[in-house]
């Protein structure tokens, strides 16, 4: 498809910067086009601007004034199914169309027998599902011809034969494939704490380099019965202190990285977005060198 | 040991059909048993589809209050799994469903409302695609011009109401009780046109004759099998079709196939 040639100022904005960004959602549109509120940078949902309409051009308004992050939900990169055609068609003209300056999916699946299961799901830590993993990822990234960043998922159960801890997984797929790392330190909180794991040992097990991009939010502490508790990753809340601290600990190991604020269900006003947003940005001042400057090295 | 394709055809068999036999062995039970585990996806799952429904279908929501559209939604999704991941698609089989759905029986106007507000969701979310350039119509020779069949943009939806759904669904989402008050349900049944124009959704209403008119034409049959059915302001209806964009594209058909 033939398209007109980037425009200076889209030329110039370059990618998403090692700042606290938050995620767009449908209600802030009208709010951000009329107030342009001092955000570094959206982050969007593929699936939610794949066809055209009012959201799209709401989101080209928005675009010429912020970078934008492109995350997708719906790809199933974990599916022996292999992947859907027309859904990665779909992704590909969205990213031709909204030149993000990130590109994200899950590690995580949803379909089989061509028909979806409306959630991430968990996958097995086997070699054959790195395989799995490792050449649908290698098939997006040729079909988008750039790189994308895999987030790690929050879980709620563990399978019975899955050898490889999780976050060797992730480093395993990285490595193999040449994809960054969305390090989701509410997901490593959520996951450690359900599964018993050291979220201290995730993080350290993460090679620095391919960490493109790290996102924070709220999750809620169900009771199941008889005092016992799982943690679910809502995405309905603030963000709770124990991984405000984890994400320092993130930020110490992996220096300034674009960080996101995501909430998406019962959604506050942005006033309360751009608060938790500023929580994020003082921690990242904090990670950067004296001279105020990231490391390159 | 399972293979993957094992596991996600079990997971997918507990998840949508509550048959967790063999998914039980392939997860680790602790203080949460497999089942209590397996909820938290299922909920989500379900929980998503219907916070999908309650978007593309605010006024039968409205209608019916929240906690019938979720149980009636949650009925739909069992026998309705979504086929792909870009959820602006799932639904299109709701209205039929509501139709059939015993316990909304006594609102006769709920699936009229219900497909109205299919075809305005469809209208919203339709993709951007450049309209017909008119002068590709110039170019059909005159002697060809009756077997051209166009191919309707897809924010374009006709639909046959018997209910006022029109003016429920306005009354539904306006919150006004006074109009709603005034809907007359033994109104004759009427035509509506759903479509995107200059980036806003419209619902229009058409005489009998257009609507002919204009279900020949979105179907793809040619337009002298349409100006045959559109009475005499034929001509006044496809110039209002050319200059509202409804078209992307044309095509001849083969006169074989007309006659």
């Amino acid at each position: 498809m033939k398209r007109p040639p980037l425009t200076p100022s889209l030329a110039a904005r370059g990618p998403i910067p090692a700042e606290a960004g938050i995620g767009l959602r449908f209600q802030h549109h009208q709010d951000v086009v009329d107030s342009k509120p001092a955000v570094p940078w959206f982050e969007v949902h593929t699936e939610n601007y794949m066809g055209g309409g009012p959201p799209l051009r709401y989101l080209d308004a928005i675009r010429t004034d912020y970078p934008i992050s492109l995350h997708g939900v719906g790809l199933s990169l974990g599916s022996t199914d292999g992947l859907d055609p027309t859904h990665l068609e779909r992704v590909h003209q969205t990213v031709e169309r909204l030149e993000p300056g990130l590109v994200s999916e899950h590690l995580a699946w949803c379909v089989t027998d061509g028909v979806c299961v409306v959630d991430l799901l968990p996958l097995p830590m086997t070699e054959e599902a790195l395989n799995v993993v490792s050449r649908h990822i290698d098939q997006v990234q040729t079909a988008l011809k750039r790189a994308i960043l895999i987030e790690n998922p929050s879980t709620y159960l563990q399978f019975a034969h899955s050898p490889i801890p999780e976050w060797e997984f992730m480093a395993a797929v990285a490595q193999r494939t040449g994809c960054g790392i969305l390090c989701d330190v509410n997901n490593i909180f959520v996951s450690a704490s359900n599964h018993g794991w050291s979220p201290s040992e995730y993080l350290a097990a993460l090679p620095p380099k391919a960490i493109g991009e790290i996102h924070l939010a709220g999750h809620s502490v169900r009771n199941v019965g008889d005092g016992r508790t799982i943690r679910v990753d809502d995405h309905g809340s603030r963000v709770i202190p124990e991984v405000w601290e984890l994400y320092a600990e993130a930020l110490h190991r992996f220096g300034p990285v674009p960080t996101l604020i995501e909430w998406d269900n019962n959604v506050p006003g942005l006033d309360v977005l751009m608060g938790e947003a500023a929580k994020a940005a003082a921690v990242i001042k904090n990670a950067l060198p004296e001279d105020g400057h990231a490391d390159a090295a | 040991m399972p293979t993957l394709r094992e596991i996600q055809n079990a997971m997918h068999r507990s998840l949508l059909h509550q048959d967790n036999g063999t998914m039980h062995r392939y997860i680790v039970s602790d203080h949460l048993a497999a089942g209590e585990r397996l909820n938290i996806y299922r909920n989500t799952h379900i929980g998503s589809l219907s916070a999908v429904l309650r978007l593309a279908f605010p006024a039968v929501c409205k209608l019916v209050g929240e906690d019938f559209f979720d149980a009636a939604a949650a009925v739909f999704i069992d026998s309705h799994p979504p086929i792909g991941a870009y959820l602006y698609e799932y639904g299109a089989e709701f209205p039929a469903f509501v139709e059939g759905f015993e316990p909304a029986a006594g609102l006769r106007y709920l699936p009229d409302a219900a497909a109205l507000e299919w075809a305005v969701h469809r209208a919203v979310h339709a993709p951007d695609i450049q309209p017909l350039d008119r002068s590709r119509l110039i170019e059909v020779a005159p002697i060809d011009q009756g077997r051209i069949a166009f191919v309707p943009h897809p924010s374009v939806g006709l639909l046959h109401l018997a209910y006022p759904a029109h003016d429920i669904w306005q009354a539904v989402l306006d919150g006004d009780d006074e109009a709603m008050a005034a809907v007359d349900l033994r109104e004759d049944a009427k035509w509506v046109l759903v479509e995107r124009y200059d980036g806003e959704v419209r619902v229009s209403y058409l005489s009998d004759d257009a609507a002919w008119f204009a279900a020949r034409l979105f179907a793809g049959k040619p337009l002298q099998m349409a100006l045959e059915s559109g009475g005499d302001d034929a001509p006044v209806y496809l110039a209002d079709h050319l200059a509202h964009e409804r078209f992307i594209d044309l095509k001849l058909l083969d006169p074989k196939i007309i006659h």
